[in-house]
């Protein structure tokens, strides 16, 4: 057997002390496993410690006096969230050609994926969109939202994707962050917490992993929404 | 969906008073918040009345919050080391005399060294929530169950092999979430 597959044995105390001795020996021609065993040694003595309600879930009381998740849905769609200072007017350049420049809002179904809710076609943006090309359905409950696209080039290292609620550079909210893999093809699904048609669009972005949780500008898609 | 957005997300809502983080919050933490108050008050009447003490703290103070001093684990559980050291402070009664005095200086000193103890340990169970199911799993069964690495393998039909590998990728991945905490 592998030296190393018996540091679990060591670490747990399970091995017989003859094999014990053979494994510290080892240790000691082998300064990798010596420093992993050494890394881990702690862990197992904490873990050990632990008392059993530590391991034991308990229900958490519901909060008293303080807001809901239901008030919060309702604030967190209302919210103005502000974008990075310049994006702001590259925002409200692209939401002003949005009428012409954007999808085609689809109705109960009819792109054809079966399923029930309304369905948007999500187009390309230039420079970036490139041949990507997308759909949305929003579910009919309007609680949650299924994104499949398609064409995207896969999430460069320090990158991701994000999609957002738009309507106005000052008024946008995000929905969720995803990475897209090399075939270029992902489905997301992501909760609605109000009605989409408080938005003027559907927005998939490129962020950089740099904290900043403001919309880059760099837009690849998008779809206009329009009343049901 | 990203850990590090969702972090971000929370943190941002805090500084916002967004009551979505205070949710997110309660979910994420208040069963390591209640199981800590539980155990270190020894009365599930009173640790409820200071798990609620702990979020209006933690709501009020949200918009002050420094991630680069503390992860959100770590903040949460100093405003809870708090809240339940002054609540064994207000159970002990006020000393008559100076020798009293001194005892009750000892006392709490015991108290905040036993708290701190009991608080370490359920960081630890809440990192552990971040393990991967299958690598939790045979942690859970071998200190919470006490069971040998041969006895999981037995009673989950994984090979022997198996189960050793995600042993050890358990302890080392929640020795990251230690070492990651320890330098937030």
């Amino acid at each position: 057997m592998n030296v190393r597959d018996q540091l679990s044995d060591y670490l747990l105390g399970e091995l017989p002390a003859d094999e014990r001795a053979r494994f510290e020996a080892a240790l000691a021609d082998d300064p990798a496993l010596a420093a992993e065993a050494a890394r881990l040694a702690p862990v197992v003595a904490r873990l050990a410690a632990l008392e059993p309600a530590a391991w034991e879930e308990t229900p958490p009381p519901p909060l008293r006096d303080l807001p809901t998740r239901t008030a919060a849905r309702e604030r967190w769609w209302r919210r103005p969230l502000v974008p990075r200072p310049a994006a702001a007017a590259v925002l409200g350049t692209v939401l002003l050609a949005l009428g012409v420049a954007a999808g085609i809002v689809l109705r109960d179904g009819e792109a054809g994926d079966g399923g029930g809710g309304r369905v948007l076609a999500l187009a390309p943006v230039a420079p970036l969109g490139g041949d990507a090309t997308g759909t949305a359905r929003f579910a009919a409950a309007g609680e949650r939202a299924t994104v499949h696209l398609t064409g995207l080039p896969p999430s460069a290292e320090g990158e991701f994707y994000e999609l957002w609620l738009l309507n106005a550079p000052d008024d946008l909210v995000s929905l969720g962050s995803f990475s897209v893999p090399a075939s270029g093809e992902v489905d997301v699904s992501v909760p609605l917490p109000g009605d989409p048609d408080d938005f003027a669009a559907l927005d998939v972005s490129v962020e950089p992993a740099d904290g900043d949780p403001a919309h880059s500008s760099r837009s690849v898609l998008r779809a206009p929404l329009a009343p049901g | 969906m990203h850990a590090h957005r969702a972090d971000q997300r929370l943190v941002a809502g805090l500084h916002r008073r967004d009551p979505e983080a205070l949710a997110t919050l309660h979910a994420e933490f208040g069963p390591t918040v209640i199981g800590f108050l539980v155990r270190a008050l020894r009365d599930r009447g009173a640790a409820e009345d200071v798990f609620q003490q702990v979020f209006l703290e933690a709501w009020q103070r949200g918009p002050d919050y420094d991630p680069r001093r503390a992860a959100p684990l770590t903040w949460l559980m100093t405003i809870t080391r708090s809240r339940a050291i002054d609540h064994l402070r207000r159970r002990v009664p006020e000393p008559r005399d100076p020798a009293g005095s001194l005892a009750l200086l000892e006392r709490e000193r015991d108290s905040a060294s036993e708290v701190d103890g009991l608080l370490e340990q359920w960081r630890i169970a809440q990192l552990l929530r971040g393990l991967p199911d299958e690598e939790a799993d045979v942690l859970r069964r071998r200190f919470y169950g006490d069971a040998t690495q041969r006895e999981i393998a037995s009673a989950t039909g994984i090979p022997l092999g198996t189960v050793k590998m995600r042993m050890v990728q358990g302890l080392a991945r929640l020795r990251e979430l230690l070492d990651a905490e320890a330098a937030a």
